[in-house]
């Protein structure tokens, strides 16, 4: 990570660009309305969602123990558990188990938690070539870029970009539709998988009850690096542990509705263990890296909660920031509302000081978080805890504020004298250039006042109105 | 949920889904099942090697070779192993399974390792074909894993549709790396 990241310097550079804006709305917003209508069509959402928060809840205050029984379940299925205290300790374990089966080649299924500890630049100096089997992830790798959505990683990119990435990267014709570029990586995957010594996956849910791994995915990718290679490691935080079996039914219905919309997503794989006697297909060895990196000391803290995030990317479909800027802005893994608790609370507030501020507080993404995650709670409590790490005082301004905020009077008398200020201007333009008045105009509009009385006025005569009925 | 009305409700959700679903009974089984082949892509059918009824592998095999299909599978090796020829398995343009159990909440197989049976026949080939019995249809989820009894095998995957990708643009394309079509064959029903 670098030493300190401008979100105010990306964002606007990113506002500039229309084709990123285009697509990551367009994108977003398909996402966001498929959601709508899933958790609609799903009675009993908003109790399931109460049920996860409070299994997660067991979980995240007994964070160990739960790994610890993940381990030894996993162990004793004949699979192998590491342990890795953080990014780099994780990616020395990969490296030498893929030392020691000699391997050249991997492929992978899409895993933000390996992109958290730059699992590829790693097993690259290794001298290991990862391929990404995503789609999404495949386009981004052969772009040479980071995902910028932690769900659909290439949502900045329409589909010319596209074409011509492939056209200049594969040789495919150019301006190929959807369908024809998802035929030639197709093509150009299979060959990959064919002949890969190692698989990558992530974990959607850890099992502690049985040491099984979740893996969810709609293009196969998951099923495939898990069947073909050898050798599978799996690269889970600690985070993504469950209690038991009989949970998966619930968070997987929470995961994919909130995800996609999708009553299901195409494959949902549940390993436990390496390839069993007798077996056709699946790894010889399956290793699973435990991944801590910060999350255990959040376990204690006061952003308990961001451990249950299923990684779902619902917050950032619904973030009115996110949509403007995309996620490359933000210069994390996890970009969006989870990503601006996220990034400061593992990397530092030194590293990540004003993603707090990449959010209006508007709570949309408190609405649509399955684990119910208080994420503009969390955004408000970073910015103090960020006050007090820099010794700030609140300014005059804000002082002033709340102080009329906390008095419904002189709130009262406030109010009505700007209104009495802004019915005398009616002249000026909704729009002002240079100064205070230019910043503030620069994205909303000068109010004037309707006429005839205010509100208030309005509602105690209609309170005291002589029939006492709504009028 | 009576079998009726859970079968039912597994036809609606697996169609939605993106699945073919054929009720057929034992009878018509072969010429439909013949039906579904696919007329180009080379004439290789992968089948998995255990886990069918008696006689029906027989029956399936019998009715492919007499439409021209070669049938590949995974062979038993000294020790008990199964392996497949990856190249052949790789070439065949379709895949057929026996798969005892599927899910009507969510219109989703169960596809499960164990030996002689594994992921790669539904995996690799475009079209995948898979046979299950009427009696098979479970509620959900829960009811299945309510069945291995806390001791899972070492894969199940729960198939619902194609395969699928929304990553460019969000527009839903079938056949990324699985199969672009799903047949499934409800015997008896």
């Amino acid at each position: 990570m670098n030493a300190s990241h401008n979100f105010r310097k990306t964002s606007a550079a990113a506002v500039a660009d229309e084709v990123l804006g285009a697509a990551v709305g367009k994108t977003a917003n398909i996402l966001f309305s498929l959601r709508g209508a899933a958790v609609a069509g799903y009675p009993g959402f908003e109790e399931l969602r109460d049920w996860g928060r409070s299994r997660k809840m067991e979980v995240s205050g007994d964070l160990g123990p739960y790994a610890r029984r993940f381990a030894d379940r996993l162990e004793a299925a004949g699979g192998h558990a590491h342990f890795a205290r953080d990014g780099r300790e994780a990616v020395e374990i990969i490296k030498a188990i893929a030392g020691r089966v000699g391997a050249a080649s991997a492929v992978k299924s899409k895993s933000m938690t390996a992109e958290e500890i730059s699992c590829n630049e790693g097993l690259a100096h290794a001298g290991v070539t990862v391929t990404e089997t995503d789609l999404g992830e495949f386009i981004i790798q052969l772009a040479g870029e980071k995902p910028s959505h932690i769900v659909a990683p290439a949502i900045h990119k329409d589909r010319a970009q596209v074409a011509e990435l492939f056209h200049e990267a594969l040789g495919s014709a150019p301006g190929l539709d959807v369908g024809d570029l998802v035929r030639v990586a197709r093509k150009a995957l299979r060959e990959q998988f064919l002949s890969a010594d190692i698989g990558i996956t992530g974990a959607n849910f850890a099992v502690a009850q049985t040491g099984t791994i979740a893996i969810v995915t709609n293009e196969g990718n998951g099923r495939l690096t898990s069947a073909l290679p050898s050798v599978q490691i799996v690269v889970a935080g600690i985070d993504k542990m469950i209690p038991e079996l009989s949970d998966l039914p619930g968070f997987l219905t929470l995961l994919t509705r909130s995800a996609t919309g999708q009553v299901i997503s195409s494959y949902v794989t549940m390993i436990t263990g390496p390839r069993r006697q007798g077996e056709e297909d699946g790894p010889k060895e399956l290793h699973v890296v435990l991944l801590d990196n910060g999350r255990s000391a959040l376990a204690s803290g006061r952003f308990r909660e961001m451990l249950h995030c299923l990684h779902c990317g619902a917050c950032l479909n619904s973030c009115p920031v996110y949509r403007a800027v995309g996620g490359h802005a933000y210069e994390s893994v996890y970009p969006g509302p989870m990503g601006d608790v996220l990034s400061p609370l593992l990397w530092g507030m030194d590293a990540y000081p004003d993603l707090p501020d990449a959010c209006t507080l508007c709570g949309r993404c408190a609405e649509v978080c399955p684990m119910r995650i208080p994420l503009p709670e969390y955004h408000r409590k970073l910015r103090v805890l960020r006050a007090g790490l820099k010794g700030e005082a609140a300014g005059w301004r804000a002082q002033a504020w709340a102080s009329m905020a906390e008095n419904p009077l002189l709130y009262r008398a406030g109010v009505g004298a700007v209104r009495r200020v802004l019915s005398h201007v009616r002249g000026l333009p909704a729009k002002m250039n240079g100064g205070l008045p230019g910043a503030w105009t620069l994205c909303r509009e000068l109010p004037h006042p309707q006429e005839g009385p205010d509100f208030r006025s309005w509602w105690e005569k209609r309170q005291k109105g002589p029939s006492g009925k709504p009028e | 949920m009576s079998n009726p009305e859970i079968l039912e409700r597994y036809i609606a959700m697996a169609r939605a889904a993106g699945t073919d679903v054929e009720c057929v009974s034992e009878t018509e089984l072969p010429v439909r099942l013949a039906a579904a082949l696919p007329a180009s892509g080379g004439n290789i059918a992968a089948l998995s090697a255990s886990g069918w009824p008696r006689g029906l592998r027989e029956r399936v095999v019998a009715r492919l070779a007499s439409s021209g299909f070669e049938v590949t599978a995974p062979r038993k090796e000294e020790g008990g192993g199964y392996s497949w020829d990856i190249d052949r398995l790789a070439a065949a343009p379709v895949g057929i399974v026996w798969c005892e159990h599927y899910l009507a909440d969510t219109g989703s197989l169960v596809l499960v390792s164990g030996p002689g049976m594994g992921g790669l026949a539904t995996l690799l080939p475009e079209i995948s074909l898979v046979l299950s019995p009427a009696q098979g249809c479970l509620g959900d989820l829960a009811d299945y894993l309510q069945k291995t009894g806390g001791s899972p095998p070492s894969r199940i995957t729960l198939a619902t549709g194609p395969s699928r990708t929304g990553d460019i643009e969000a527009t839903m394309t079938k056949g990324v790396h699985g199969p672009g079509k799903v047949v499934h064959f409800i015997i008896g029903a």
